[in-house]
Formats: structure tokens, sequence, C-alpha cells
């Protein structure tokens, strides 16, 4: 009898417990508990165009440069045939081309110095000379990559290959902000914009179409970057080419041309801790 | 109680723990595409310990400097620019100073003399927006040897910035071509990547053909006429030591070598066919691996050793193909208009290069192993002999002009997207070059 008491007892207390966490999940999570939130009004969306800040997510396509040389000779030259042999000569010995010994560089003599030295970080209060440097022109890269054909070339159909899942795993932008706080699809692409222009990315480098690199940064108030992370430590540290790809990132997010950032400065709590995914695969 | 105590408060941690509050994920932006620029990098002088001026330190910044600009991934900015002197700068860079000029990264240098007289070279490459140390890196050797580790502090930063094994530290095998059309004087000759310390490896008495380079020792095959007929000469470049692989009738290029430098690939005739064969170096031993009644040739190991790529005519016209290394049926991977040849295996793996005719024009171009991706690069009256350096980033080959203009053959460079093709300069005229892998 006692111990059925006793069980009754805990058992009820359990249910209480998980009665109170039930409570509790519901008063954080569910918005409309809270005594002061106000259920959104419908916004009126105004369709405008797109200012010269803002671009769209979506790129242009590139155009194929059409490349049409005059051939100076209508018929080109057949493969080099055998040629005749000159001599019944055997061939000669060839020159030796001697490394010596003392010409090899030493591998054991290399040292590693500092790997991860910090000079002093502190940056110069005094206001930085502003000198006029003479740039070479740039050069503007008409497509990403070059093709001088305009030829489609047809492909036998290939079999279907499962299709890449979207990640749905970060948090989608502006999700459980009140809506006047959030951003608009005009600040953002105002920011996608500016940072657009401060990624140089490395084009060439190995499967480089597939390469994603996400950036965690700590932006202060004054829009300026406090912090900067790439977010896949791991892949970092052991694939070289997506370790190239992710210092083109950060440095993107670093370079004094995208600071400060492009953000709204009423919006702090917004746009405080942002992720920023470099995704170049829409380039090709 | 106890226990009703402590139950309740870990639920409590547990669900403030998992809970989550409005706005703590914070914002998040996609950029989906950017510039495509040389990365802007600041090479100062390589000054002496004592912070004095030093001439092989400065030559040693100028290969440098050449190596990453003539790469086209990187634009070395004028020294007339930089605000803090070298020597300051190899000391402890001021960023702020550095990022003025929009110097991205910095490589700074000093050399000092070791007790038994061998230069060192202490190497630093700096990212300048994060003001870290990326690379640092001694270097010792023998003063006269200061070209070499230019080129090694060159493929050091190549590597550090784009995540790519460099290729500067290598050579070019190729033939060197001279005289009128109906009597060339070819002969092999070998020059650092740059086109230095060229020298000639055989005098012109016989003509030489289609040299090929080893992915793994200084070793090359190529071809020379002895007696009428193409002969195959392996030869160890170090040792000046040269064998005869074998005298093959017929043949018209050179055999390619295996990834691990033990086999090589080629093309015999028998009774008006070619067929693709393997052979190991050391048993000479050739095995078939196509069987097909056309003209299959130009074969090219994949960087795995496991497939072969190779140039055939059994659907009609020359096309490329791609099947095992043991044998068995073929892929053809090359569909567009024209005849296709010449295919060369990428070392990276991702590519290959490939010779196309069409229209009364030559093209180089690449594609994807499976056929997909082809882009041409590069058109001429005449190109041929493509090949890749060590890291598959980049291409050389060689073009001609049409009969009636002066008749010489040159070298070119171009990097895989098509971009930054070089002419590559050598004494005379040049054709069939050969990258080497990186200097041991």
């Amino acid at each position: 009898m006692a111990a059925e008491a006793v069980m009754r007892k805990s058992s009820v207390s359990i249910s209480l417990i998980f009665h109170v966490m039930a409570f509790l999940i519901g008063v954080i999570s569910f918005p409309w508990l809270k005594k002061d939130y106000e259920i959104p009004q419908p916004v009126s969306v105004e369709i405008v165009a797109i200012d010269k800040v803002a671009r769209t997510t979506k790129q242009a396509p590139v155009p194929v440069k059409k490349q049409e040389k005059k051939v100076e000779e209508p018929t080109p030259p057949k493969p080099p045939p055998p040629a005749q042999n000159t001599g019944n000569e055997a061939v000669e010995p060839v020159k030796k081309d001697e490394i010596k010994k003392e010409d090899q560089v030493k591998k054991e003599d290399k040292v590693l110095i500092d790997p991860m030295a910090h000079p002093d970080k502190k940056l110069d209060k005094k206001e930085e000379k502003k000198k006029k440097v003479t740039e070479e022109p740039k050069k503007d890269f008409a497509s990403v990559l070059k093709n001088l054909s305009d030829e489609k070339v047809k492909m036998p159909p290939m079999p279907k290959t499962e299709d890449m899942k979207l990640d749905d795993s970060t948090p989608k932008e502006g999700q459980n902000i009140p809506l006047g706080d959030r951003m608009t699809m005009t600040e953002m692409d105002a920011l996608r914009a500016q940072l657009q222009g401060c990624w140089n990315v490395p084009i060439g480098a190995k499967d480089i179409e597939t390469m994603k690199v996400d950036i965690f940064m700590v932006i202060n108030r004054d829009r300026k970057l406090q912090s900067a992370k790439v977010v896949d430590t791991g892949r970092y540290n052991s694939d070289t080419f997506f370790r190239a790809v992710a210092d083109s990132a950060m440095r993107a997010v670093r370079n004094p041309n995208c600071s400060p950032f492009e953000l709204p400065p009423d919006k702090y709590d917004t746009w405080y801790n942002t992720t920023v995914t470099f995704d170049p695969s829409q380039m090709f | 109680m106890k226990n009703f105590a402590f139950i309740f408060s870990f639920a409590v941690m547990a669900l403030l723990a998992f809970a989550s509050p409005a706005s703590a994920q914070g914002l998040h932006v996609t950029v989906d595409g950017g510039k495509v620029n040389p990365l802007p990098i600041a090479i100062p002088d390589f000054v002496s310990a004592s912070g004095a001026p030093d001439e092989i330190g400065r030559n040693m910044t100028k290969v440098i400097t050449d190596d990453l600009q003539r790469s086209g991934l990187f634009r070395p900015l004028n020294q007339s620019s930089f605000i803090q002197p070298a020597a300051a700068a190899a000391q402890k860079p001021n960023f702020g100073e550095w990022r003025t000029i929009n110097a991205e990264a910095l490589a700074t240098g000093l050399l000092s003399k070791t007790p038994d007289g061998k230069t060192r070279v202490e190497f630093r490459l700096w990212d300048v927006f994060a003001q870290q140390q990326m690379v640092g890196t001694a270097y010792m050797t023998t003063p006269t040897n200061w070209r070499r580790i230019a080129h090694i502090i060159a493929d050091a930063i190549y590597k550090r910035l784009t995540g790519e094994n460099g290729y500067f530290d290598t050579r070019i095998v190729y033939i060197s071509e001279t005289g009128p059309g109906n009597a060339r004087v070819k002969r092999l000759a070998i020059m650092d990547q740059d086109g230095h310390n060229h020298r000639f490896l055989t005098d012109g008495s016989a003509l030489v053909l289609t040299p090929r380079f080893s992915p793994t020792m200084q070793q090359i095959t190529y071809m020379a006429y002895y007696n009428n007929k193409p002969r195959v000469y392996l030869y160890d470049i170090n040792s000046g030591r040269q064998s005869v692989l074998g005298d093959f009738p017929g043949m018209t290029f050179a055999p390619r070598f295996s990834p691990d430098g033990r086999k090589v690939v080629m093309s015999l005739s028998k009774n008006g066919n070619s067929d693709i064969y393997t052979m190991d170096l050391r048993s000479r031993n050739p095995q078939r691996v196509t069987n097909d009644a056309s003209i299959n040739t130009a074969p090219s190991f994949s960087p795995d050793g496991q497939r072969i790529t190779f140039e055939s005519d059994r659907s009609g016209k020359q096309q490329i193909y791609v099947m095992s290394a043991n044998g068995g049926s073929a892929q053809r991977i090359s569909f567009g208009e024209g005849r296709y040849a010449s295919p060369v295996w990428s070392p990276r793996g991702d590519l290959i290069a490939f010779i196309k005719m069409s229209k009364g024009q030559f093209a180089l171009g690449v594609m994807k192993p499976d056929g997909s991706g082809e882009r041409i690069i590069k058109t001429a009256y005449h190109i041929e002999g493509p090949t890749w350096a060590p890291n598959g980033r980049v291409l050389a080959f060689f073009t001609e002009k049409p009969a009636g203009t002066s008749r010489k053959a040159e070298l070119h460079s171009i990097d895989l997207t098509g971009f930054n093709d070089m002419v590559i300069d050598t004494p005379l005229g040049a054709s069939d070059p050969a990258w080497s892998p990186l200097n041991p």
C-alpha cells in the first residue's frame, strides 16, 4: 500500500514536470502567448524599379564571345608525316644535364618560422596617408571561362543523377523577426552587391563550381566588421582548394572597400550576427 | 522530494538550452557571384638581414614577381607605390600602409650567409587584411642556385593562395627547329619554364620528335629516326644515360609515361591498323590494350593510372575515347563538329586537353573526362602538342604560321580558363613541348 502511494506520488510529480515544460516551451516559442505581441498588419507592396545599388540575385546570362577569325589559308596542313632519315649515323650521345649536388636545395634545412606569428595588430590611429596609386588597368574577363566556339556540342543523354539537395539547415533570412525590423530585399541586395564587388573568385580552382563557403560575421553597430570566421573549419584544414576559396571569401568581408557594410543602421538587432554564403556555382 | 527537485531543475535547464529566442539565428545572405581579377600582391625587394639592399635578393624578387605575373592569377603591385620600406616590412609589416595601396597579400624575404658560405633565405607570406602570417619558411642553398629558390618561393605563394600545387620550379623539353621547310634541323632542347637556363641536348644530326616527360622522374622518351625507322629512346636528364626502348615502325608519337613513371603507353602499327599498347619499362614487354580494326593512337593515362584516353577513327572520323587501361570497351567522349586529336589527361584529373580541326582551323580545347563542358581556349592556323604543367592548371602547346610567312613555330602557355595566352621565349623556332614534374 505504502509502495503504491509512493508510486502514485512520483507519477503525479513527473506528469506535473512535463506539463510545466510544455507550458514554458509554449511561452517562449509561441509568440501569441506574449501579452504585448501584436498580430502584424498586412503590408502593401509597391513594385518599384531596382535602384542602382541593389541587384537581383540571379545574374544575367553571360554572352558567349563569338570569335570569328579569317582563315588565311583554305587548307590546313596535315599532321607531319614521318620524316626521311637524313643519314645512317646513329644518334650521337646526348649531353649530360648535370645538377651538382651542392646546387640541390636542402629540404632538411627548411625551417618553419613562427607559423602563426601575430605582429602587433593595433592599427595606426592617425589618419592613413592616402597616396595616389597608378593602378594597372583591370583585366576585365568577358566571361568566367573562355570558350571561343559558339558550337553547342550535343552530348548523348546521360543517366539521371540525384538532384542536389538544398541545405535547409541554415535559418531562413529574417525568420521569427517582427516584420518591421526585417531586412528588405533591397537592403539585402545592397549588402550582396557590395560583397560581390569585393569578392575575387578563384575561378580556375578544381571543382570551384561545387564550392560553398559560409562565413559567420559579428558586426559592430558602426557596421564595421568585428570578427569573421569560416564555419566549416574541418574542411578548411583538410582541403587546400576549399581553403583557397574560403580565404578569398574572408578577404572579401575584410576588404577595406567593403567597410562599413551596406546595412541599415536602425536594424542592428537584425544583422549584428550575419552569415554570408559565398556560392560561385551560379557563375558557371 | 529531492528526486523531484533534481528532475525539475534538469528539465528546466534542458528546456532553456533548446529554446530559441526570436532573433538569435541572425541574418543570412548568399553572395552568388564576384569579380574575376588577378590577386594584388606586394613583393618588396628581398633584403639582407641587416636591412641593406642585396643584389641576389633583388634578382630573386624579380623572378618571383615575373613567375606570379605570368601565371595570370596575380597582379604584383608596382614597387614605386609602396609606402613601407622593404627592410622594415621584412621585419614587421605595417599592414595599414599595405592596405592603403590595395595589397591583399605581402611577400617579404631576408637573406643571410651561413658560416659554410651558403645563402639562407627567410621568406614570409602575409595576409594583409587578416594581419596574419600565412607562410614562413627558410631555405638554404649555394648562392648560385638563387634562381631555383626564387621559383620554389613563387610556388609556395602560389600554393598557399590558390590551393593548387605550383609549377614554377619546372622545366620544359621541346624540339628546337631551324632551317627551311625541306631541310629542317631539329634538336632536343631543355630550359626552365620561364625560358632561362636554355641548352641543347642533341646536335641536330638526327631528326628528333615528340619528347615526353615522366610525371615522377627526370626522364623523357623521345623519337628519333635511325635507319629510316622511328626509334624510341629513354633518356635520364640528370645522369645523361639513355637507352633504346625499341624500334617501332609506323609510330608517329613517342610513348607517354604512366603516372607512376614505370610504364609507357603507345600506339603500334600492324597491317594498316594501329592499336594501343602499354609497356613496363623493366620487362619491356608490350601489352595490347585495344583490338580494333581502325587507327587508335595518341594515348594518355589518367592521373590515377586506371584509364587512358586516346584518339580513334573507328566511328569514321577522328574522335576521342576513354577506356580502362587494362582493356575492354571504349567510350566516345567527343561529339562536336570536326575532328579531334591528341588528347592529354590533366594531372589534376578533371580535364582532358585536345586538338580540334574544324572549318579549316586548328583549335586547342578542354573537356571533362565524360565529354561534357567542351571549351575551345585557343584557335590558330596550326596548333599542336598540348602538354600540361604538373599542377594541371596551365597548358603549353606550339603554333605555326602559314606557309609564305616566316615559318617559325613558337611555344605558348595558357591557363585552363582560356586566359593568359603567353609566348614562351626560345632562341629559335620551337615545337613539341613536354612539361617536367617539379624539380626534386
